[in-house]
């Protein structure tokens, strides 16, 4: 029996993640030769090396043909991350030699399309070239200075020429792009068959978890996946160093510039603790009350919420039907959505809508955890033991009585715990959002901080730290008793 | 009693988008008051043929009848009717390990009590009643109030047990009930199934891993072995070479007691 071909999606996907990488990789190297030829030929530090509008186009292409090479290779790093392995038809291990032939169709299909865009498309240029030399009496030529007309200015043929190049260039990526997604792939994958590359050399793509394990484990740098995967972040380290500007010798050397501030700090001023500030009309304690109050509002308020939102995003509960999913889809949206919009945003927003003080900060502070314990929430549904789920499902009991008696027992803990995590969060939030109108002490840390009176900064840190500090520990014991 | 109680005609399962054939064109028929046994390698099928049954997993093609119902044409409400009359033990019990042994009893009952009363926990006198006696019959009334992970292996599955006659089934599906258990306890597991099934005329059908539990407890053997029956008959019918062609030639038989 022929092997059916089996992984098509998975060898997309692959390809996908291949090509994604391998563009992001270009995408360092060109911010790399930007940095170092700002850093080697003296010009302005502003100037950067302009991408050329084909480049895009050019890296798109260039970085599809490596990936599909690297794909023909199967130790992609694609390839890995799908599970896939390649193994000879007669399921023995590939060899390298293979691996390399398994280019080669696709290489000619590369040379076969370049050859046949020539053909195409060279008739129509040359005599373009030649009508539109005639015309214009600037003379003709393909060839740079070898001119068949006396009177022709090179320089005009010569950019005929390249635009003419880099179009045959182009054609020809599309049809090979084109026959090999359509008669080396998709076509023998809706009949069920393999694809070319693997019909010619005798391969195959397997899941590999159906591989069985011979011998020792190649060691990473022997494998491109590892090669690749240590360039990856090592580029992606460097590119980011640059990006960020760190510098340690600026950091070491302007260390001092900052010693009047640490001597403010260290000496708070108590002043206002109890007795409220004649300018805020609030004291410190009074605005921490506040703020803890908010963080208790704001979690009560998503666990309201978040606690039936989180049965509609767990995916063994809802995945049963086409509405099911659909309504699984959008609630793990909306989580993913709110979620990464920050408090601080949320903060801005609602303080434009109820106006400044803490009812926007509790409702900023609820929008974000409403969001957040409804993901952490869903994943503990999805994370239940299925047993009990089953058994009363069997016993005839309806979907509501399932989630009643066979869910939120296994859940009530965990759920517990992370309600009360995330009012620790909440608490130290607070102090952020009152920077936008959020109420709270935020509002006070801000105050002082712009008025540059950081013996009283100091203070409200020394209670923040202190409240912070309280939290963290009766949160963490009763977690510790809960769970 | 020879009446057929449940019918399965030409019953196919198909997963994983035609990977994997769990079960191949299996018809089978067992009378009421049988204790029918399934024997069969680990991904024979046994599994599958029982969740057939109750319909937590849905056959691709072939018909079931439970007492002339057919049970695969069941929707909504319908389905949760006949399951009711389905009861079902687990390998691995499938109790709530947090909730307290009365809580994972009356869970069976889920089916039969008032909606709206059991959304706040509350289920009639009766059931109440009920699980008291059913947990009286397996033994661990005095443990009604403990929490079922505190529980032995055994216990818990007496626990599945009680759980599964508060649905006064006609008929009782086990999925391995003892393999998680050790071979002493087994026994009295399996005593607890032959009970219900020679004092309240349940029906069982149940699946199991030793010949020799088989042996002794089954009227009847039905063997699978990739996805179709392999063979039907009495406990006694299975002699060596039987037991080679189930089990394959590497097979040695095993003696539990």
């Amino acid at each position: 029996m022929r092997p059916r071909f089996r992984t098509p999606r998975k060898q997309l996907v692959a390809l996908a993640v291949d090509w994604t990488l391998l563009l992001y990789l270009s995408y360092c190297v060109f911010f790399l030769i930007n940095h170092w030829y700002r850093a080697l030929v003296l010009v302005s530090p502003v100037y950067r090396v302009p991408f050329p509008p084909y480049g895009y186009l050019v890296a798109i292409a260039a970085t599809l043909l490596l990936a599909v090479v690297w794909q023909n290779l199967g130790t992609s790093i694609g390839w890995k991350g799908v599970g896939l392995a390649l193994v000879r038809s007669d399921s023995g291990p590939a060899s390298f030699g293979l691996r390399l032939r398994r280019i080669v169709p696709d290489l000619i299909t590369w040379a076969l399309a370049l050859v046949g865009a020539v053909l195409l498309l060279l008739p129509p240029v040359g005599l373009f070239t030649l009508l539109n030399g005639v015309a214009r009496g600037t003379g003709i030529s393909f060839v740079p200075g070898l001119a068949l007309w006396p009177r022709a200015p090179w320089p005009i043929a010569l950019g005929e020429a390249t635009l003419c190049l880099l179009s045959l260039a182009l054609l020809a990526f599309g049809v090979w792009l084109a026959v090999n997604a359509l008669w080396g792939f998709l076509w023998p994958a809706r009949k069920g068959r393999e694809p070319w590359c693997d019909r010619v050399v005798r391969a195959r793509a397997v899941p590999a978890s159906e591989l069985e394990v011979t011998g020792p484990k190649r060691r990473w740098w022997r494998t491109s996946f590892g090669l690749v995967t240590v360039l990856l972040i090592a580029f992606t380290i460097y590119v980011g160093w640059l990006a960020t500007e760190i510098s340690l010798k600026t950091f070491v050397r302007r260390a001092a510039t900052t010693g009047y501030l640490w001597g403010w700090i260290v000496t708070p001023d108590f002043t206002y603790f109890v007795n409220p500030d004649p300018v805020l009309q609030d004291s410190i304690l009074g605005a921490l009350i506040e703020t803890v109050f908010m963080a208790l509002m704001a979690t009560a308020l998503g666990l309201v919420f978040a606690f039936p939102l989180s049965f509609l995003g767990a995916r063994n509960i809802m995945t049963t039907g086409p509405v099911g999913w659909l309504v699984y889809t959008v609630t793990r949206g909306f989580f993913n959505v709110v979620r990464s919009i920050e408090t601080i945003i949320w903060a801005v927003v609602f303080a434009v809508w109820v106006k400044f003080g803490p009812f926007a900060g509790v409702l900023a502070l609820a929008t974000h955890t409403i969001a957040a314990l409804g993901k952490l929430y869903s994943e503990q549904v999805e994370a239940i033991d299925p047993g009990p789920v089953e058994a009363m499902a069997a016993s005839g009991a309806r979907r509501w009585q399932v989630i009643r008696y066979g869910v939120i027992p296994q859940i009530v803990p965990s759920f517990l715990a992370f309600t009360l995590y995330r009012w620790d969060i909440n608490v130290r939030m607070s102090t952020v959002i009152g920077l936008v109108g959020g109420g709270g002490i935020g509002r006070i840390l801000f105050y002082y901080k712009n008025e540059i009176l950081w013996h009283q900064v100091g203070a409200v840190m020394a209670v923040i730290v202190v409240v912070v500090w309280l939290m963290d520990y009766v949160s963490g014991r009763v977690r510790e008793r809960i769970s | 009693m020879t009446e057929p109680h449940l019918v399965i005609e030409h019953v196919t399962k198909v997963y994983a988008r035609g990977e994997v054939l769990a079960l191949s064109d299996v018809s089978l028929t067992v009378n009421r008051g049988e204790f029918a046994v399934l024997i069969g390698l680990s991904g024979s099928g046994k599994s599958t043929l029982l969740r057939c049954i109750n319909r937590l997993i849905e056959p691709t093609s072939g018909r079931i009848l439970l007492g002339g119902v057919d049970v695969t044409k069941a929707r909504g409400a319908e389905l949760r009717q006949l399951r009711r009359k389905i009861g079902m033990v687990f390998q691995h019990f499938n109790l709530v390990k947090r909730s307290s042994v009365l809580t994972n009893v009356l869970a069976g009952r889920l089916g039969y009590a008032p909606a709206g009363g059991t959304l706040v926990g509350r289920f009639p006198k009766e059931d109440l009643e009920r699980a008291r006696a059913c947990l009286e019959r397996v033994g661990l009334l005095e443990k009604m109030y403990v929490r079922a992970d505190e529980l032995s292996g055994g216990q818990q599955q007496r626990v599945g047990i009680a759980r599964a006659l508060m649905q006064e089934p006609q008929i009782l599906l086990a999925d391995e009930p003892v393999s998680a258990l050790d071979p002493a306890t087994s026994s009295s597991v399996l005593q607890y199934l032959e009970q219900m099934n020679l004092e309240d005329g349940v029906t069982v059908i149940c699946a199991l891993h030793f010949l020799s539990l088989a042996r002794r407890y089954g009227t009847r053997i039905v063997a699978l072995k990739g996805g179709g029956i392999v063979f039907e008959g009495l406990p006694a019918e299975i002699d060596e070479v039987r037991f080679k062609e189930i089990y394959g030639e590497d097979a040695q038989e095993v003696e539990v007691r």
